[in-house]
């Protein structure tokens, strides 16, 4: 190994070309860096009326890719379509009342939980709000969660 | 006088490719199997093709698909140009990968070939990432899901995974955004980032005096042109011919438009990639997706760094020992790793039996050790019982890997059904 030498000039000359690399490859990232859109409520998507919806029943929005889960106590839950393992879009089994996974065969609870392998982690959600007595849902921020709890359950 | 004109320029600018005089043993087929060339023609196949395929595909969600449909059915030859694009990329990443392993078992890899080999490893994941991007362009059900399940298995990666695979698909699903990326990526940036790195490559062949060969007291040297210009264009017209007839009988695939809302079952990465696909099915995600191919890139970059006593550049599987231990390498890694994945899945079943333990521990390193130790005893047994020395140890170690990645590619693809159950 040859001995590394420094001289000022040097120095100069590298870190500056440093920095120049520095700032193409942080502008190509910024080029690259998805877009993330502030939370807008006229972009929310409108599922209908309130009352609409039954309790204890699962409603598929294909179009939108979730489910809303009307809980039996009332609460509203949308639920994402998109499987946890690897992408796959999840469809609703209403005779096991189960979420199944065609591509590796996991299964979900209808509130989003692990029912079997290989996903390892709950269905993501997405917030939902209530506006005159409709169910708006903020179909552009998924929420990711490793498991179910309570709070993520929105009432009127 | 036009022919010798149109002769000499030929001559001179083969030239620069190759020296003037070259040894009778470079030029022998069984030598490189022109491995390397035929990667080289089938870019050059895929550059021109591709080129025309641009006048006809528009990058779009709503459009790509029919504008593909199109080019099958209203564009004169339209069919034959996509297949053949299609085929000599599928060929080339099989080719780029021999052409590997052939740099390798014939030891052609050592003191002035080392940077070439990092130069030749980044060009394998070149040519991987273009035929990865330009799976997508059909914008079918098969190129749609095989992303999605990609750049999902990339999001396993421990804490930049989940930003790199937003970064690659521009958002967290695969959409119009996506589209568009991987089509830049698939007809601008990876392209030119090949011409230039082929060119660093070929540049470097001929810096280390060509082909590595064995020392010998006196070989015999012949004229470049014909005896090797010949050759090459023979193995050229050759794969230009079967290249065509294969395209025009055989169509590339194409499904019906992508559904974002229905996955086909079962959902399959390309297959290149089902090797790592299997892998994430039995071991924990960080090992699989991150630790192992780590492990794996960081030793392929190592191998002519490392110290050896005694190197045979040129010579294939260094010795006759080497033969010996590549073969029985490749058999036992087979075997191993198949009934491995088998006994891992029915008989241990760490993920329930060792439900209260860390996943990390039970389903990757507990998985991962259990698969070393018989790996780590069979290479010593060779150590200790046959001698063999560290190149020839490195033969085995090497073989044992590519033979498992293989296996698991195979079992991926061929035997796996309906939700990604084995099938026999």
């Amino acid at each position: 190994m040859k001995k590394l030498k420094i001289n000022r000039r040097k120095f100069f000359k590298r870190f500056l070309y440093s920095l120049v690399t520095l700032q193409f490859v942080y502008i190509l990232f910024r080029l690259f860096k998805p877009q993330k859109e502030a939370a807008d409520i006229e972009k929310f998507y409108d599922a209908g009326d309130v009352s609409f919806f039954q309790k204890g029943k699962m409603y598929p929005f294909g179009s939108e890719q979730f489910y809303l889960h009307r809980l039996t106590d009332g609460g509203f839950l949308a639920l994402s379509s998109r499987c946890t393992h690897l992408g796959c879009t999840v469809q609703f089994n209403a005779n096991n009342k189960r979420l199944e996974c065609p591509c590796h065969a996991s299964a979900f609870n209808t509130n989003g939980e692990v029912l079997s392998p290989p996903a390892t982690r709950a269905l993501d959600y997405y917030p939902v709000v209530f506006k005159n007595n409709r169910v708006l849902v903020d179909v552009n921020h998924p929420v990711r969660r490793n498991k179910h709890d309570n709070s993520q359950v929105k009432y009127v | 006088m036009r022919e010798p004109a149109t002769k000499k320029a030929i001559k001179k600018f083969i030239l620069h490719l190759h020296p003037l005089k070259i040894d009778k043993r470079a030029i022998a087929f069984n030598r490189t199997f022109g491995l390397g060339g035929i990667a080289a023609l089938l870019f050059t196949i895929l550059f021109i093709t591709g080129m025309m395929l641009k006048f006809v595909y528009i990058p779009s969600a709503g459009q790509a698909h029919d504008s593909i449909l199109s080019l099958k059915n209203d564009i004169i030859f339209g069919n034959l140009l996509r297949n053949l694009h299609y085929w000599s990329a599928m060929l080339l990443v099989v080719v780029a990968f021999l052409h590997l392993v052939r740099v390798f078992y014939s030891q052609s890899l050592f003191y002035e070939r080392r940077k070439n080999w990092l130069y030749g490893l980044l060009l394998m994941f070149l040519v991987v990432s273009a035929n990865f991007t330009g799976y997508l362009l059909p914008w079918d059900q098969l190129s749609f899901w095989a992303v999605t399940i990609m750049t999902n298995l990339l999001s396993y990666i421990p804490l930049f995974g989940e930003g790199l695979a937003d970064l690659i698909r521009d958002g967290d699903t695969v959409g119009e955004t996506t589209l568009l990326r991987f089509y830049h990526f698939h007809t601008g940036l990876l392209p030119l980032l090949m011409v230039f790195f082929m060119a660093i490559h070929f540049w470097l062949v001929r810096k280390a005096g060509g082909v590595a060969l064995p020392k010998i007291e006196k070989s015999k040297k012949v004229d470049t042109h014909p005896h090797l210009t010949y050759k090459e264009a023979f193995v050229a017209l050759i794969i230009i011919m079967a290249l065509l007839l294969f395209s025009i009988f055989v169509d590339a695939p194409l499904l019906e438009k992508a559904k974002p809302t229905v996955s086909p079952n079962p959902s399959k990465a390309p297959w290149y990639f089902m090797g790592f696909q299997e892998l994430l099915m039995h071991v924990h995600p960080v090992f699989g997706s991150f630790i192992i191919p780590l492990a794996v890139t960081v030793f392929f970059i190592a191998i002519p760094f490392i110290k050896y006593q005694e190197i045979e550049p040129g010579a294939w599987f260094h010795s006759k020992k080497g033969r010996k231990m590549t073969i029985a390498s490749a058999v036992f890694s087979a075997i191993f790793t198949f009934a491995f994945a088998i006994i891992n899945d029915a008989v241990f079943d760490f993920s329930n039996r060792l439900a209260e333990w860390p996943s990390l521990i039970s389903t990757g390193v507990l998985p991962t050790l259990l698969y070393l130790a018989p790996v780590t005893a069979f290479l010593y047994y060779f150590k200790i019982k046959h001698k063999a020395n560290r190149p020839e140890l490195m033969i085995g170690a090497v073989t044992i890997i590519l033979s498992a990645y293989i296996t698991m590619m195979l079992t991926g693809s061929l035997l796996r059904g309906e939700g990604m159950q084995l099938i026999f």
